[in-house]
This record gives structure tokens, sequence and C-alpha cells, in this order.
């Protein structure tokens, strides 16, 4: 039962990473975090990525519990991780990069570890 | 053209969403917790927490299976119809016989008499307290109680219904979805509650579209019967004969004849299915002509809830019907709708996130009601400052949100201790742990006759919240082992039941502190930006706290 959890973690980093740079491209919430607007291109550039880390971490999870099983339990992850990226936003923005780089490191270690 | 379509959605979703709202709430909360229905069962009977646990062994089937059909032949009375051996699942971990007497008169079923067996094979326990245990919040959350289960099915049917269509206007008027996906205004009072219902709806959006529509396809024959009553106009089990010819089981022809040893069926069942694990196995109508074996397998992750089934004669050993079965396209679409409402084949990673999503339900209900409330008492704010008395309308949705709102995980607190503490040889226990829970239910409506305010729901907040954290040490004194044996014995479950109310306990506990925060803060208008409340939970902070921080009234961009 346990094993089963680790994986996950990674999955959930990287739905992390991808919903904060989601918010990330938007006006208001990169002003909380930075303190100054984004300029055009930095907002599609991280549309861009939050797109394709969001697909990298559906097919990651596809891909180790088969598409029935995988979306369903990706819609769930994703849930999980839109409520932890708003919860960083409303209680301390200052800290989303925080978070950004603790989902990456995770998602990367268990990357490399061959855990997902 | 366009304004009087979004105005006429948003009044569609304002009523189709309040009228039912909490009933709603009952409905999501107790489906939230089925989730853990196993869980919860197997925390209910603590005579079975010490001795019986065992992993499903394979090579110990043959065995288990010569040993339970001896023990049911012994110990059973003739006229009993089924016979049932489960195996140890994930869920629940233990190997037990059981039989089924006969239903006595004005019953659907008969009684099923279980006993489980020591992991150690030295013997079996039979003394295990009556309770409903999980099943109980099951049956609450399409049968309700105190009612017959036909009538309270069209009264889910009819919620469900509303639901729908509250969550889909919900979704066309909320123009800004993607926009304001992550905003969350905390302390702005109305604008609060707004964000936090639409951070609860839409962040699980894809959880409450499908799990309110897939509830609608469960009773959907029930509530839509007339395309099957017209095309089989005579009896509805034709129909379910056609639609599955396995599920059907000849009449006992009440003649005597020699069961077949059920081992000796094993070598066949391996052959089909290999070594894949097998969940159960059902006799029935033992010891007679027409008898039948059906062996179940444990079908695991599959999004399926169709079970792989084997079917052999009883008494020549024949091997009668093995699925799948073909099915047609509609038949597999319903099945994967069945399953995922269910979520039977959800490891326990993702049932967590159901049960997440449910209660992220719970909120979205919870905080729609809420706001429901503080915008009936902005609009007599006026009349109330004056000295005038609150209307009889405002009172009413104050009152049934307090009651609601607290007194669910009240009764939800009030079952558990009721199953802990009532004697095990009181005749009608298992019935009046089901009382206690709605007990606690009313006990809340009547507290709301004598005050709802701001102090009433930190109080009502802390009460629940300490009886929630106090679940772990009830069970260690109420039952053979505690939350650290639990661990070192890896039984997740109970270990899960003990972390699950620690953590609704202190979100409570929290809710309640942060409610004095936020008293503290209006007396002292200067630290307003210091103060932080956590109101994206169902328990939440009362409403007309966040009243008096509104001044305008920023509920009306919604309705916009």
């Amino acid at each position: 039962m346990m094993p089963e959890f680790i994986p996950m973690l990674g999955i959930l980093g990287l739905s992390y990473l991808s919903l904060a740079l989601f918010a990330l491209a938007k006006f208001g919430h990169f002003k909380d975090v930075f303190k100054r607007p984004p300029s055009q291109w930095q907002s599609r550039l991280l549309t861009l990525f939050a797109w394709l880390l969001l697909i990298i971490s559906l097919s990651t999870c596809a891909h180790g519990q088969g598409w029935a099983y995988g979306s369903i339990l990706f819609m769930g992850i994703i849930s999980l991780a839109a409520m932890l990226v708003i919860l960083t936003l409303s209680y301390s923005p200052r800290h989303l990069p925080i978070g950004i780089v603790t989902g990456s490191v995770l998602t990367g270690s268990l990357l490399l570890s061959g855990g997902i | 053209m366009k304004e009087t379509f979004f105005r006429t959605l948003s009044w569609l979703h304002t009523w189709a969403g309040l009228l039912v709202c909490w009933v709603l709430l009952l409905i999501f909360f107790a489906g939230s917790l089925s989730y853990f229905r196993h869980e919860m069962s197997l925390w209910a009977e603590p005579e079975l927490h010490r001795g019986a646990f065992q992993d499903y062994q394979v090579d110990q089937v043959a065995n288990q299976l010569e040993k339970g059909q001896s023990y049911i032949e012994t110990h059973s009375a003739p006229n009993t119809q089924r016979w049932l051996i489960n195996f140890p699942t994930d869920r629940s971990p233990m190997l037990s016989f059981a039989w089924q007497l006969p239903p006595e008169k004005g019953q659907r079923r008969g009684k099923i008499e279980q006993h489980t067996a020591l992991a150690d094979g030295s013997g079996v326990i039979t003394d295990v307290r009556d309770s409903r245990g999980g099943d109980f919040f099951y049956r609450l959350h399409f049968d309700l109680h105190y009612m017959s289960a036909i009538t309270a099915r069209y009264i889910v049917g009819v919620c469900t219904m509303l639901m729908l269509i509250a969550l889909i206007s919900g979704i066309v008027i909320h123009k800004r979805i993607f926009k304001d996906l992550f905003s969350f205004r905390q302390n702005k009072g109305a604008r609060s509650w707004l964000d936090a219902h639409n951070v609860s709806s839409v962040i699980a959006l894809p959880y409450h579209l499908m799990i309110t529509y897939t509830g609608l396809i469960t009773l959907m024959l029930m509530y839509i019967p007339w395309t099957v009553s017209t095309a089989y106009p005579e009896d509805n089990q034709a129909f379910l004969k056609e639609l599955n010819p396995a599920r059907q089981t000849e009449k006992a022809s009440g003649i005597q004849a020699e069961q077949v040893r059920l081992s000796r069926l094993l070598p066949q069942v391996q052959a089909e299915w290999g070594d894949a694990p097998i969940k159960q196995v059902i006799v029935s109508y033992p010891k007679d002509q027409n008898s039948q074996v059906t062996f179940y397998q444990n079908t695991g992750k599959e999004v399926t809830d169709e079970s792989t089934i084997l079917v052999f004669n009883g008494v020549t050993g024949e091997l009668k019907y093995a699925s799948p079965h073909e099915v047609s396209a509609t038949v597999a679409t319903y099945d994967t709708m069945m399953s995922l409402h269910t979520a039977r084949f959800a490891a326990p990673l993702l049932r967590i996130l159901f049960f997440f999503c449910g209660l992220l339900g719970c909120a979205m209900v919870a905080t729609g009601t809420l706001m429901w409330a503080i915008r009936l008492r902005q609009k007599q704010q006026k009349a109330i400052d004056k000295g005038e008395k609150a209307s009889r309308g405002l009172r009413l949705v104050e009152g049934l949100n307090f009651m609601f709102i607290l007194g669910l995980p009240l009764g939800a607190a009030a079952f558990f201790y009721a199953n802990r503490l009532l004697p095990v040889d009181f005749a009608t226990r298992s019935a009046w742990e089901v009382h206690s829970f709605f007990i606690a239910l009313a006990a809340m409506g009547v507290w709301a006759f004598f005050g709802r305010s701001r102090r009433h729901w930190q109080l009502a907040l802390m009460l629940i919240g300490v009886l929630y954290c106090a679940l772990p040490i009830l069970n260690a004194f109420t039952s053979p082992s505690h939350f650290i044996d639990n661990i070192r014995s890896q039984q997740w479950a109970l270990v899960g039941f003990d972390i699950v109310a620690l953590l609704l306990g202190s979100a409570m506990l929290f809710a309640s502190t942060r409610l004095s925060a936020v008293v503290k803060t209006l007396q002292k208008p200067s630290r307003k930006n210091t103060a932080t409340s956590e109101k994206v939970r169902r328990k939440q902070p009362d409403p007309s706290y966040a009243n008096e921080l509104a001044s305008s009234s920023p509920l009306e961009e919604a309705k916009s």
C-alpha cells in the first residue's frame, strides 16, 4: 500500500508546478508574488510551460496507472494541487516560488531515481 | 437579451440550489463518508481488531474453503438459504464464514449470521456487537431514514436533478471561471464567501459533475421506468434476466442432494483465472438439487462494477457460466458510470482524493447556503439596525444552516460514540446508534432556537472539534488495539480512521479559534489585515460576522 504514494507525490509536484505557473500567468497573482506586473511575453511563456507540465503530468499518471484509472486519479490530484496553490496564494503569496522550487526538486529527484 | 439570459440563469442557480440545499448537504456528507464504508464498519466492530487480520494467501485457499464448508455445515440451520465464504481483501483483511437464514415475515432479506476466523486458525470469533457501521452512512445518502426507501429515493432524485441544474447554470453564470480560478480573497466579507463557494466548486468541478450525473444514473430505471415497462410489459424479471443471465438463480427444488465439496471446484477455478485472488464464494440453496456455487474474483483497480464470476452446479460441480460475457456498449457505459460513482475500484490514495472532493462538495453547498443567509441579512440590515426583528425567513435559513452545517458532523461523532459506549448486549443497539445520529442533529436544531450568533458557532465548533479529536482516545479505551498498536500491526484502515478524525477535529478547532481572532479584529479595525480566517472548509465561521465586514454588496457582482 505504501509504495503507491511515492510516485504520486511526484505527480502532485508536477501538477502543483503547472497550476502555480498558470496562476503566475495572471496579472494579479504575478503582482502579488513579485511586486511588479508581468510583461506580456512573460505571461505567454508561463502559460505555455504550464500547459506543457500539465500534459506531462497527465501522461505520466496515465503511463503508470493505465488510462482509465490514471485519468481519474489525475483529476483528484489536480484538485488537491489547485487547493494547495490557492492556499499558498491567499495566505502567503511570497512563498509561491518556494513551493515551486519544492515541487521541482521533488519531481526531479523522483524522475532521476526512476520512481515515476 | 443577454442581460435577461444571465439574470434568468442566476435566478435558476439560486433557487435550484437553495430549495434543496440542506438535503444536498446531508447527501454529500453521508456520501463522502461512504467512501470509507468498509473501514468504518471495521472500526465499528472492535471485537475483530485482535487476532483476525490476515492477508490473502493463494496456497491456503483450498484449505480455507474446506474448513469454511465444514464449519458452516456443522453450525448453520438446515433451512439456510445461502452460504458465504469471504476471503481477505485489502479493505477487509479477514476470512469469514457466513450463512443467510430465510427471510422472516415482512422482510425482504433474511438475516446473515457471520463468524470470523482467527488468523492462526485456532478458532472463530462469534460474538460481534450489532452495528450498522459504514453501511448506515451508505444507506443514508440515498435511502435517508425514518421513511420508506422508495419515497426517499424519489426525494434524493429530485434533489440530485436540482443539483445538476444548479451546477450547469452555475458554470454559465460564473463568467470568470478560469480568470478567477486561483482567487480567494480572505477577510473581505461576502466577497470571501463567494470566493470560497467558487473555489470549492471549480477546483473539483469534474468531480461534482460526475458524482451528480452518475448519481442520477444509478437509479435511472426507477426514475424513468417506462422504457423498460414498454418493452417488457409483463415482467421486470425478464428484462433483468436478458440483461445479465448470470444474475438469475434457479429456485430451490425442495429435493435434497449431496453438496459438492467447494475445494474440489478449485482446480477448475484456477484453470480459468490462474492465481487471481478470489474475493468471495457463495452457495445458493445448499444441499438442494438446484444448488449453485458462485466464485467472485477480486478485480482490484479495474474501473468496473460488474463482478467477474464463475458459476458452478452445486451438485455435479459442472461449470455453468463464466464472465465476462460480451456486453453491449450501453451496458459497458452504464457499468463505467456505476463504478465511477461507487469508486469500488479505488485504491487508498484515489479513495482519499474522492473523499477530499466530496468534502469540497459539502463546502460548496455550505458556502452557498451561508451566502444566502448573508444576502437576506444585508437586505434587512437597515430594519434590523432600527431595532426590528429579523424576518421569519432569515431566522429559518440561519437556523437550518446552524442545524445542518454543525449538526451533521456532530451526528457522525455521536454515531461513533454510541457505537462504543452503548452496552454490547443492549437489544436494539444498532438502531440506537442511528437514533443518536439524528438526536445530535436535532439537538443542533434546538440550539439554533436559542442562539445562532458568532459566539454560538464558536462554541459548537469547539465542542465538535474536541469530540472528533477525542475519537482516537475513545478507540484506545474501547477496543483491544490503540493507535500505536495499529501502526505496528500495519492496520492502515484503523490508523486512517484516527488520523481523519484528528484532522477533521483540528480543522474545526482551528475554525473556532479563527472566529475569535475575527471577533478581536472587528473590535480593532486597524489590525484587520493581520487576521486570517480559514473559510475554505465546511466548518465555517458565522455568516453574520462576514456581514459586518462587508460594507458594500460585492455579492451582486456574481449576480450580474
